[in-house]
């Protein structure tokens, strides 16, 4: 499987030997995505933008680069491409600018919480012949991966007439602090656990024909989603998805998976998939490739960054142009007009 | 080949079999841990690595006459520095972390943090981590592969050094480093002076989890043969006799670490690397 199909590859990379890059936001999932750039024999990090004054001064002490107020602050010549780990409100107007200045872009999931938002970023993208590539990160998991070589490459598309799909977790409580998270633009567990599940359904079985929504529940703040169920409509085939970030059971998020064949069930997550189906075998994570340079949240990790920089650096020119994170925006913005 | 019983079990950690929440669920009891670990103490195991949690603390102090394990505990709890930083941002989980210890110690090593001396505030740290535990018990103190790569990733050599001196001068035991990239760690610490640390690290025969490769690692665990060097997750995906293998081709590992949450399992492990340490079959 190749995993630079995640990124949309337009006219023209750069062809450097390294890729100078800047991370813009420097919150929790910064402390993630950091490390692994630091690591990479291919990237240097340029500096950090963070607006806060007291995280300023933490990230300068803990990463030891230039942390910077603002993007203005910096001097984007020497720039390359920027990873804008931002909440998502402020995506698509960060990412405006950078992709005008013809820098390649990583935005962490969704694109933005607008169709119409994301479609005009694409086509800048792709008019400035830059990089797009959007954080959903379990397309690079060995599991997914199998999965998609079983639907594309073992037939299992063909036999299927319903899956199920559902992504649980316990991000919210009645005493969580307010955030972007759980209140205000942007909120809410679709955008969250839902648009990683969209994804995953637009990556198995490509930009569905339509979208029904089941249920809803909002647990906590009016307008904010807690719950959510809906199905994504294909030919011939359901795809049933189930959201919950408010399930105090779980220790962590845990996605699983469920897929009725014509002669059997495919039952599981992200490390292990059970099958009673006899043209398919049970597979466990530990009997796949999990290898990488470096590990630190998880192979898929690595994986979605050496992807988008081989992308930026023209290590890897195959052309793919849909723009899955456009859709997995659309589908969104399909579910809350419904939900509204 | 030191044995030593591991934790991930109690805290709903399972890497393969999707069977961690089921965990979670088993071992939410502090007589539940406390059963699991009577086990392992009876089928002969000593030492006991663990991640400090609140129900472990209690579980290892609820046995502390019955099963006087040797203990290594391993730090921070990733998950609850994951909810301090959801709840109160980066600077505020640390400030948190740092408060916990007490204003006066916490108000000291701040000002060591600002002359440049950074050992005050990690033994702050470590010690408000490990407080609870029977202290004379403790033969090691580890840093967990979330934080060990952090650094790792993140270039700070300088932060590994200070870990590893803090651990053997001020708290004086033995510093053990987590970590899902062995040989890069290896070469950070044990090239650089830092002997007397442990390394665990995985190493299976299925190439699980094992970076950059199975290969590498090997040959790392040859390289450094002289110094302390422990095995994980030795049986993801193998058979029995692959593991024996496994075993019996890397003679310079000085230990094996791994849990279990059946008895029968627990003693079955146990005489496999009992039996290997042996160079035997089973």
């Amino acid at each position: 499987m190749n995993f630079s199909k995640v990124y949309l590859k337009m006219e023209g990379p750069s062809i450097n030997s390294e890729l100078r890059v800047v991370v813009i936001g420097g919150g929790r999932i910064a402390l993630s995505h950091l490390p692994h750039l630091m690591a990479h024999s291919k990237v240097i990090l340029a500096g950090l933008v963070e607006p806060n004054f007291w995280s300023r001064i933490v990230l300068r002490l803990i990463f030891r680069c230039k942390v910077f107020k603002s993007l203005h602050a910096i001097d984007l010549e020497h720039i390359d491409a920027a990873f804008i780990l931002t909440p998502p409100t402020s995506h698509i107007s960060i990412a405006e600018r950078l992709v005008a200045e013809g820098k390649h872009v990583f935005i962490e999931k969704p694109l933005s919480l607008s169709r119409a938002d994301s479609e005009l970023l694409a086509r800048a993208a792709s008019d400035a012949g830059v990089f797009l590539g959007c954080g959903y990160v379990y397309r690079f998991h060995p599991i997914v991966g199998y999965i998609k070589e079983l639907l594309v490459e073992g037939g299992l598309r063909e036999r299927l007439h319903k899956v199920s799909l559902s992504m649980k977790g316990n991000v919210v409580s009645a005493d969580s602090p307010k955030s972007w998270r759980n209140i205000g633009p942007g909120s809410g567990c679709l955008h969250d656990y839902g648009s990683h599940v969209i994804d995953l359904s637009i990556f198995w079985f490509g930009r569905p024909a339509g979208v029904e929504l089941l249920s809803k529940e909002e647990l906590f703040v009016n307008g904010v989603l807690d719950r959510v169920c809906f199905n994504l409509k294909y030919h011939e085939l359901c795809v049933e998805i189930e959201i919950d970030w408010a399930c105090r059971d779980m220790r962590k998020a845990d996605m699983s998976f469920t897929f009725h064949t014509n002669s059997g069930v495919l039952k599981g997550g992200l490390q292990h998939l059970e099958s009673s189906d006899p043209m398919v075998s049970s597979v466990s994570i530990k009997d796949l490739d999990t290898r990488v340079d470096y590990y630190l949240r998880g192979e898929d990790f690595q994986r979605q960054l050496d992807g988008f920089v081989s992308g930026c650096l023209g290590l890897d020119d195959e052309n793919v142009l849909m723009s899955d994170g456009v859709d997995c925006d659309t589908i969104i913005s399909q579910l809350e007009a419904k939900i509204t | 080949m030191k044995q030593y019983f591991g934790d991930n079990q109690f805290l709903g950690v399972n890497h393969s079999d999707g069977k961690g929440n089921l965990y979670g669920q088993k071992y939410r009891a502090v007589e539940d841990i406390a059963q699991t670990l009577r086990a392992a103490w009876h089928t002969g195991l000593r030492d006991f690595s663990f991640t400090v949690s609140d129900n472990t603390i209690a579980a290892v102090n609820m046995l502390a006459q019955e099963c006087p394990f040797r203990l290594h505990p391993a730090l921070p709890y990733a998950h609850r520095v994951n909810q301090r930083i959801l709840e109160h941002g980066l600077a505020g989980a640390i400030f948190q972390q740092v408060k916990s210890a007490g204003y006066a110690s916490a108000l000291t090593a701040s000002a060591s943090v600002l002359m440049g001396k950074r050992q005050p505030i990690i033994e702050l740290l470590i010690r408000s981590e490990i407080y609870g535990l029977p202290q004379d018990r403790i033969d090691s103190i580890g840093l967990l592969n979330i934080a060990t790569d952090f650094v790792l990733g993140i270039g700070r050599d300088d932060v590994i050094k200070d870990f590893y001196e803090t651990v053997t001068t001020r708290l004086q035991t033995t510093p053990m480093f987590y970590t899902m990239n062995f040989p890069m760690l290896a070469s950070k610490v044990w090239d650089r002076g830092l002997n007397e640390a442990s390394i665990v690290f995985n190493l299976n025969s299925n190439g699980f989890r094992v970076n950059p490769s199975l290969s590498a690692v090997v040959s790392s665990i040859d390289r450094y043969s002289r110094y302390d060097s422990i095995a994980m997750s030795v049986f993801s995906g193998s058979r029995i006799s692959e593991v024996q293998s496994l075993l019996m081709d890397n003679r310079s590992l000085s230990g094996v670490l791994w849990g279990s949450s059946s008895q029968e399992n627990i003693k079955n492990n146990f005489q496999l690397i009992s039996s290997t340490n042996q160079g035997k079959k089973l």
